[in-house]
């Protein structure tokens, strides 16, 4: 089997085959509410260490 | 009237997480489609896009507007891929004992007359796949930056933070490791 050549199929065949780039539904709402989530435990952690 | 970028990040550093979101919206197909390249499974896609985007609003201090927003959340992205890659070598010594009828007709066809194999076949997508996964996260890495995105080495040099003979070196072994892989894929399926 001609290894090289394999090599330079397969990686045609990725090259042929980008990613999708598809991005789930309310993905950067979900990503605000975490960041919103995150900064209020960090408040209520300094709140109690006070 | 819609904010620029650097009205947005402007915003965010001033406290208003809020306007992030934008960025969030703008940018996630990129994110997701890089981490498409190193992940299969939709949970881990999911979680490293996360990791991205809230590495980048920690982060978001440092980016001092020399260059785009997008290439700099594009170094955290492929940085963050790669450290995903280095805690999650599964599937790496797996034999290829157990390929797909599709896959093992391709191979047949590859072996017998190479030029009707072709690139564009679904079975060749997943042979891809398997032994990208087979690869050692460096290798992988740069196989992916380089061969198949098609990037310069300068490129790979600014997403990866590697130096420029640590890339051509690293690409030198990850073409090597790569013909070993199939070389073992050979072996595995006519030995």
């Amino acid at each position: 089997m001609n290894l090289v050549e394999l090599q330079k199929k397969l990686i045609a065949a990725a090259r042929a085959n980008a990613p999708a780039d598809n991005v789930p539904y309310a993905f950067e709402k979900r990503i605000t509410a975490l960041l919103g989530s995150r900064g209020a435990a960090q408040k209520l952690n300094l709140w109690l260490l006070l | 009237m819609e904010r620029t970028e650097a009205e947005l990040i402007a915003a965010v550093l001033k406290g208003d997480a809020a306007s992030f979101e934008p960025l969030v919206q703008k940018y996630s197909p990129r994110v997701f489609a890089t981490a498409r390249r190193y992940a299969r499974r939709d949970s881990e896609v999911e979680d490293i896009a996360q990791e991205v985007w809230l590495k980048a609003f920690d982060k978001l201090k440092s980016f001092r507007g020399e260059a785009p927003f997008e290439h700099w959340l594009m170094r955290m992205a492929v940085r963050t891929c790669y450290d995903f890659l280095r805690g999650h070598q599964r599937n790496r010594e797996s034999p290829f004992t157990d390929l797909s009828e599709p896959e093992n007709d391709w191979l047949e066809r590859f072996v017998t007359a190479p030029e009707t194999a072709s690139d564009n076949a679904d079975a060749a997508k997943l042979l891809v796949g398997r032994v990208l996964e087979k690869l050692s996260p460096q290798a992988r890495l740069v196989i992916t930056l380089l061969e198949i995105e098609d990037r310069s080495v300068k490129e790979i040099v600014q997403l990866t933070g590697w130096s420029v003979p640590l890339v051509k070196v690293r690409a030198f072994r990850a073409r090597a490791e790569m013909r070993k892989i199939l070389a073992k894929m050979a072996k595995d399926k006519y030995l």
